[in-house]
């Protein structure tokens, strides 16, 4: 599972995301947009799952994004940066944290931190990173690490735009989801560039009873 | 031995006491079996929950500790860094902390990574996919499962880092010393047993608590009663013995063999405890059925007992006897039918003694009569066989006469007054009876011929008086006959009859009285004889006359003759007709005599005058009395 994941996003080119919603790219002349909507079963908008496409383009590494401690969470709940992005983890609640990985792609812990320490890690390695903090058991979040120029994570309405690029040119768009069903919590399909995507997934319970605000309702 | 009354009550009443006795003591019984079997059903299903929470407080205390070590960061590491023997010293540790028989290590992969009953096995998939889909949706999952053979009750933790990076499975193991804690927690003797298996295929007994030939029953009877899967208690006989069986088919994962918990209460031994009461039930039935015995004994004997005295008082009656009262002194129905007895005795008696009078005594006189007259002679003949005894018997002559001129009734006066005359006339001690319509008996005890003498006088003189009767002078004429004891006889027909023939000489007596005289009596048996003889004598010529001429001095001529009778007797020869006359009279055969010497004076007389012989027969023996009746 972990091995077809990692070849998988080997295959992919991404570029570092500037922003949560949207990602900026140094685009080539022409430019187009792709509006994906990822709605669960049921039709209602998912929030906080990734799309990225496979854009054969190199990445541009050096970027350095957040993912903020804040009450008791990670804020975002889902981060997808590029292979090669640097991340801090600015803590901003009165009191210290102790935020681990586990997962494959980057195994790590930082050690009972407060707001005044800068803790920064890199990812070198695509795939999934589930977040927690070795103090506060209800604390979940997750790095997404692409090898792709596009992606980007949808909003409350479940959309993302990505922009940049090539007009008309077929694309094979991926979204993940933390609690997407089977085993790479991943799905493809195939896309075209200026148009716009639906993606219907199937999601899992969502493993947090406690009122993480945005995960409550098991909506992103 | 079933007909006497008492009897019968006391089988009657033992039979009922019996009767309603078992009948007590089996309805209390089935009702105690009835109250067991639903106490034992209450607290089956009592005990079914007590399992449940407990299996639930183990289950839990269980997933508290894999989740304590799940979320433990040295573990987490160990098992994110894939580190099998940190894992599996790990896991033995909880299991030892918290008592789990087992504990797995259960990859997201379905795959077993460590697992303390099998600590050095080869990675092999863990066999409860179900499970572990359970725990991922619910953080948690439990179920009875068989895992090589052993039944475990399973729960199954996430090891979160923060997400699923693996399962822990912890296991307890439902073996013999679980079964026997859990019965041993029941108030009532609990049996408890686990099988593996399904209803389709037939179970296996894994662990019981119940004994063992109990346990070997226990599949089939299983599988032959399914309706016991429908969860209500139900009764299962297993070895002979009954047992309220409560069936708890537990949940299990597919691809687990099934797990059924089947709770036991034997009826047997919930009934231990009655023993006693029981007992004192036997013993109260047996008591009071004696009591019930020797008091329907009691009754009876008091309703019988009087039964049997007027039964042998009824018998009394029957033989005649009177005089002894039924002694029932009882206020009941019985002491009065006990009186009623009494007074129909004295009726009784009272009625025979009139009846018994009535036919010993002659209604016209008051007298005692002929039988009475007998009887009294006899006893006092029995009574002094040596003492004399003078008998009367006293001849009214003239009776039919008087009957037939003046009527009955005076008849019947006459007799009375005479009878009256005669009781005046008699001591103390003799007795005066009617003897025939026209005859008086005397009794005398102890009076000699000579001794009764005044009193033959004076009766005899009272008879030359007339009796008046009606306003009427009766002359009234009696002969009297007399026989004494014991010259004339030793018994009392013997004594009255020759009375009766004594009679005979004294009317033909100037006195009208005559004792007794052998030689007279026409009963001597060879007077008796001569009769016959007399009869065949004249028949065959025996007799003849002899004639004795009558002289007729101054005609110098024989003018008469008298004709003698004398018999030719075969034997005795000559003999004068004194000796046969007064017989053939008493007897009757001087009529045929009479006869014979008409004809043969007359036969004589012819010949005499065809011979020119004028002599004219007379004939004085015969024609003294020519008109007198044939007596007797």
């Amino acid at each position: 599972m972990v091995r077809q994941a990692t070849s998988s996003l080997t295959i992919l080119a991404l570029a570092a995301a500037a922003s949560m919603a949207t990602l900026v790219i140094a685009a080539p002349a022409i430019s187009a947009d792709l509006t994906v909507t990822v709605t669960d079963k049921d039709g209602a908008p998912v929030s906080n799952a990734v799309v990225f496409l496979d854009s054969g383009s190199p990445t541009e590494p050096g970027t350095t994004v957040k993912m903020v401690q804040r009450n008791q969470s990670f804020n975002p709940d889902v981060l997808a940066i590029a292979l090669g992005t640097r991340v801090q983890f600015p803590n901003e609640d009165p009191f210290r944290h102790h935020v681990y990985s586990f997962s494959p792609a980057k195994r790590f812990e930082l050690k009972l931190y407060g707001g005044d320490d800068i803790q920064e890690v890199v990812f070198n390695q695509a795939g999934e990173i589930a977040l927690g903090c070795n103090i506060h058991d209800d604390m979940l979040g997750y790095i997404y690490v692409v090898e792709s120029n596009y992606f980007g994570t949808t909003d409350e309405n479940g959309t993302v735009v990505v922009s940049g690029l090539a007009d008309a040119q077929p694309y094979d768009a991926q979204v993940w989801h933390p609690r997407l069903r089977g085993p790479t919590r991943r799905t493809s399909q195939s896309v075209t560039a200026g148009q716009s995507a639906k993606f219907e997934i199937g999601l899992k319970r969502d493993r947090r009873k406690q009122s993480g605000s945005d995960f409550e309702g098991g909506v992103y | 031995m079933f007909n006497s009354f008492q009897t019968k009550l006391t089988i009657f009443f033992t039979a009922l006491f019996l009767l309603l006795q078992g009948a007590a003591f089996f309805t209390v019984r089935e009702a105690i079996v009835q109250n067991i079997f639903d106490q034992s059903r209450d607290q089956l299903v009592a005990a079914n929950r007590i399992f449940a929470s407990r299996i639930q407080t183990t289950v839990n205390a269980l997933a508290e500790g894999a989740q304590i070590l799940a979320s433990d960061f040295g573990f987490r590491t160990a098992v994110a860094t894939n580190d099998k023997p940190t894992i599996l010293s790990a896991l033995d540790n909880l299991g030892a902390r918290i008592s789990a028989d087992r504990v797995i290590l259960v990859n997201l992969d379905y795959q077993v990574t460590a697992d303390t009953g099998n600590p050095d096995g080869a990675v092999v998939d863990f066999p409860f996919y179900d499970l572990i889909d359970r725990a991922e949706e619910e953080d948690r999952a439990e179920s009875f499962t068989v895992l090589d053979g052993t039944i475990y009750e399973f729960v199954v933790v996430p090891v979160l880092a923060p997400v699923p990076v693996a399962w822990i499975a912890i296991g307890l193991e439902i073996d013999g010393s679980f079964a026997d804690d859990f019965r041993n927690e029941s108030t009532l003797p609990l049996d408890v047993t686990f099988a593996t298996g399904r209803a389709e295929v037939g179970w296996t007994t894994s662990v019981s608590t119940l004994p063992q030939p109990a346990q070997m029953d226990l599949p089939a009877a299983l599988t032959a009663k399914s309706s016991l899967l429908g969860k209500e208690p139900e009764t299962l006989v297993l070895d002979g013995a009954d047992y309220v069986t409560l069936v708890e088919v537990l949940q299990t994962p597919e691809e687990s063999n099934g797990v059924t918990a089947i709770l036991q209460y034997s009826l047997d031994l919930a009934l231990v405890p009655y023993q006693p009461l029981f007992v004192v039930l036997a013993a109260l039935a047996i008591t009071a059925l004696v009591v019930s015995l020797l008091g329907s004994i009691a009754i009876a004997r008091g309703v019988a007992k009087p039964i049997q005295v007027l039964d042998l008082a009824a018998r009394r009656i029957q033989t005649g006897t009177y005089t002894d009262k039924v002694a029932v002194t009882q206020g009941d129905e019985i002491g009065r039918l006990g009186e009623t007895f009494n007074q129909m005795m004295d009726g009784i008696a009272e009625r025979e003694a009139r009846i018994e009078h009535q036919s010993l005594h002659d209604a016209a006189t008051g007298l005692a009569n002929r039988a009475l007259c007998e009887r009294s002679l006899t006893e006092i003949i029995t009574r002094n066989k040596q003492d004399p005894l003078t008998v009367l018997l006293i001849e009214i002559g003239r009776v039919s006469e008087i009957n037939y001129t003046l009527g009955h009734e005076t008849g019947e006066d006459l007799i009375r007054v005479i009878g009256e005359r005669l009781s005046s006339m008699i001591k103390q001690g003799d007795m005066v009876a009617r003897h025939s319509s026209t005859m008086f008996s005397i009794l005398m005890p102890g009076a000699g011929a000579d001794d009764v003498r005044p009193i033959v006088d004076r009766i005899l003189r009272s008879f030359e008086d007339p009796v008046p009767i009606a306003g009427i002078h009766l002359d009234v004429t009696a002969a009297i006959g007399e026989a004494c004891h014991p010259d004339h006889g030793s018994d009392a027909k013997t004594l009255l009859q020759r009375a009766d023939t004594a009679i005979y000489e004294a009317k033909a007596s100037s006195r009208l009285f005559a004792t007794y005289d052998p030689e007279a009596d026409p009963h001597k048996p060879e007077r008796l004889t001569m009769m016959g003889e007399l009869r065949k004598g004249l028949e065959r010529g025996e007799f003849k006359f002899f004639y004795q001429p009558k002289v007729d001095i101054a005609a110098q001529k024989i003018t008469h003759v008298e004709a003698l009778v004398r018999w030719i007797h075969p034997e005795r020869g000559f003999m004068p007709p004194d000796d046969f006359i007064p017989l053939a009279e008493q007897t009757g055969n001087i009529q045929k005599l009479t006869e014979w010497a008409l004809e043969t004076a007359i036969a004589q007389s012819k010949v005499w005058q065809d011979a020119g012989i004028d002599i004219i027969v007379c004939h004085q023996s015969i024609c003294k009395r020519p008109n007198q009746p044939t007596a007797s």
